[in-house]
Formats: structure tokens, C-alpha cells, sequence
């Protein structure tokens, strides 16, 4: 009796985890700096560059640019990042900066997704 | 719910299939081409670099000189096939026959280029330059050989921010590496596409583009002193560039 409520324990627990998982906002840590990522952002691919000195990390996203320009534009201005760059056409490309962490952000339109990609 | 999963589907294939990568179509190499630089962050580099140039080296005082090139300079880079910076021309006080290029769009030439050259060879060795920044070969330079951590360091200390997390020595120690970056030769396909963008960039503007083989060889011509030749270290293979030149210059005139 026991070993099967420690069986259905397990189970709710890992039903719990999977729940709020699925609702989480997902999120990427560029060196302490906590950047969010939009629901549903699916990642793609982590590149190193540069000699094998620098990161490329690309996402894609089920939703309009503008959407997510507007989602990071907000983000950046709210937590008093400084910016270099910012809307180009339809996308976004800047290189900004909080604290001791720097990175760039390059937004723009794929085929039916939006790619968002992220660079340090 | 079957147009729900058709749609996570095909969200699922394109995500998969399609590269990750962001290509730019550049008009002046006409290929598409992955560039993490974007122009801003590029101009503040420039910037930074800039202001350790004028550290180092004397901006001409002659101002004559100042105003032919900045007025060529200008015809050139309304005719070149990138206009989203601002190009900046300066003349330094240097006797050395040479011309460089930082990033961003700041062009400058020596005291000793301009005075060894008529208009005509002069608008190639500008238009030359300006090509180098068209066809981004300076930013990817840059990006193959610099971690993105010190590009950003110099870019967000240009802009007046402090830069890395080391402070001024970090900028300092990425402007360094920026000369020598700069002071190393293109690749002979970098070299022959400014070369081929310089002839267009000068007719265009309303020079003559046969200047361009005599520029070279006047240069080359001049190079008893072998600090002349840090031209063709840093715009090297002179020879089968004038050779290119003679067959790129008729196609373009013809135009």
C-alpha cells in the first residue's frame, strides 16, 4: 500500500512539475542578467563564433515581429539597459548593456516564425 | 484541432528546416551574408578606435587637403551601395603613402597619398576604401577574430559608457587588437572586391576609373622607400590587382 501511494506521490509531483513548467517563463542568463524569452519560444540552435569566443543562441517564436520587438523594446527600457541600435525596418538589432553583462539582440522575420537571436 | 496540429506542425518543420542563422543581402557583394555586427554597435567601434587614432597619430592641419577629400569622398559615398552610415574623411599628418579605414565609415588617408595623387586616382583609392566598408569586410573582420564580449566593450565605451568589465584597460587592449587587426591584409577576394567597387564608386561619381591601374602603379612606382610599401602590406598583391583592374575597368565603362 505504501510503495503505491509513494508511486501515485511521485506521480502528482512529477504532473505538478510538468504543469508549471509548461506555464513558466522561459528565460536565458547572460552572465547574471536574466532575459526573458516569449511563450512558446522553441530553441533552435547555439552557435560559437569567433574562434570559438563568442555565442550565438536562436530561437523562433509562432509570433509577429512587431509583437516581439515591442515585448523587448519594453524590457530593455524597464530595466534600464543602455542601447545601441533598435529597430531596423520590420526587425530589431541592438547591442546592449546592463551592468557588467553585454550582449546584442537581432529580431527579424523567418518564413512563417519569428527569429530571435542572441549574441555575447 | 486538426488545423491546430497542422499549425504546430508546420511551426515545428520550418523551425527545424530553415537555417538559424540571419543573412543580410548585400548590395555591394551582392551575396547574402550572415553579419552579427549590426551598424550602430559597428559605428561605435569605429568611434572607439577613432578616438585612440587621434591619440596617436596628427590629424592634418592643412586644410585644403581636408576639403578635397571630404568633398571626394562625399561624391563617392552617394553613389556607394551602402548608405546607412555616415562616412567620415580625414587626412593625417603622415608622409607614408597609405589610406585606412575604421570601422563605422571613418576613412582616413595620408598626407602623403593626397599629394602624390590627381582627382581621378585619388577618387579610386577612396572609393577603394568606401568599399571595404560596403562589402563589410572590416565587420567581418571583426566578428571572425574578435570575441563579441570586447567588440561590445569597445562599441559601448565609444558611446561613452564604460566599456568591459576590466575598464579602460580592457578598450585599450581591444583597440590594440583592432590595429592589428586592421593592419593585416585583406584576403586577395576582399582585396580584388574593393578594387572592383572602387572603379564602380569612381565612375559613377564622374571620375575617370582608368586613374585606378595608374594609382597603383604610382604607388608602387614611389616605393623606394619600403615604408611606402606598407600600402601593398596592407592592400597587398598589387600586380594581379592591376591585372584585374584591366579587365573590370572596360566592363564597367561600357555600362
Amino acid at each position: 500500500m505504501k510503495a503505491k501511494m509513494r508511486i501515485v506521490f511521485f506521480c502528482f509531483l512529477l504532473l505538478c512539475r510538468v504543469w508549471t513548467g509548461a506555464f513558466a517563463q522561459p528565460i536565458l542568463d547572460i552572465f547574471g542578467v536574466i532575459v526573458p524569452l516569449p511563450y512558446g519560444a522553441a530553441f533552435r540552435q547555439k552557435e560559437r563564433i569567433a574562434s570559438d569566443t563568442s555565442t550565438v543562441m536562436t530561437y523562433a517564436v509562432d509570433a509577429s515581429v512587431t509583437k516581439i520587438v515591442e515585448f523587448y523594446e519594453s524590457f530593455f527600457k524597464d530595466n534600464g539597459f543602455i542601447i545601441i541600435g533598435g529597430r531596423q525596418g520590420d526587425g530589431f538589432e541592438a547591442s546592449v548593456k546592463k551592468d557588467d553583462a553585454m550582449f546584442a539582440v537581432k529580431i527579424f522575420a523567418q518564413g512563417a516564425v519569428t527569429i530571435i537571436q542572441f549574441i555575447w | 484541432m486538426v488545423g491546430n496540429i497542422l499549425k504546430v506542425l508546420l511551426f515545428s518543420v520550418s523551425a527545424l528546416f530553415l537555417s538559424g542563422c540571419s543573412t543580410l543581402y548585400n548590395p555591394a557583394t551582392g551575396r547574402n551574408e550572415i553579419i552579427f555586427i549590426n551598424t550602430q554597435t559597428e559605428v561605435a567601434i569605429g568611434r572607439s578606435a577613432v578616438s585612440e587614432l587621434t591619440k596617436k597619430h596628427k590629424v592634418s592641419g592643412n586644410i585644403s587637403l581636408q576639403e578635397r577629400a571630404r568633398n571626394m569622398g562625399r561624391r563617392l559615398a552617394d553613389v556607394c551601395d551602402r548608405r546607412d552610415i555616415e562616412y567620415r574623411f580625414s587626412v593625417l599628418e603622415d608622409k607614408e603613402l597609405n589610406a585606412m579605414t575604421l570601422p563605422g565609415g571613418f576613412i582616413y588617408v595620408n598626407e602623403g597619398l593626397m599629394k602624390a595623387l590627381n582627382d581621378d586616382e585619388l577618387a579610386y583609392v577612396l572609393g577603394h576604401e568606401i568599399g571595404h566598408v560596403a562589402a563589410r569586410h572590416i565587420a567581418k573582420k571583426l566578428q571572425a577574430n574578435m570575441s563579441y564580449q570586447m567588440l561590445l566593450g569597445l562599441a559601448f565605451a565609444g558611446l561613452g559608457a564604460k566599456g568591459a568589465t576590466e575598464g579602460a584597460q580592457g578598450v585599450a587592449k581591444g583597440v590594440d587588437m583592432l590595429y592589428g587587426l586592421l593592419d593585416l591584409k585583406f584576403s586577395r577576394q576582399d582585396e580584388y572586391e574593393a578594387d572592383r567597387l572602387g572603379v564602380k564608386y569612381s565612375y559613377k561619381a564622374g571620375f575617370s576609373p582608368y586613374f585606378a591601374i595608374s594609382a597603383l602603379e604610382k604607388i608602387k612606382e614611389k616605393g623606394t622607400d619600403p615604408k611606402i610599401f606598407r600600402y601593398f602590406r596592407t592592400h597587398p598583391y598589387a600586380e594581379d590587382r592591376i591585372k584585374a583592374l584591366k579587365q573590370v575597368i572596360p566592363q564597367m565603362s561600357a555600362k
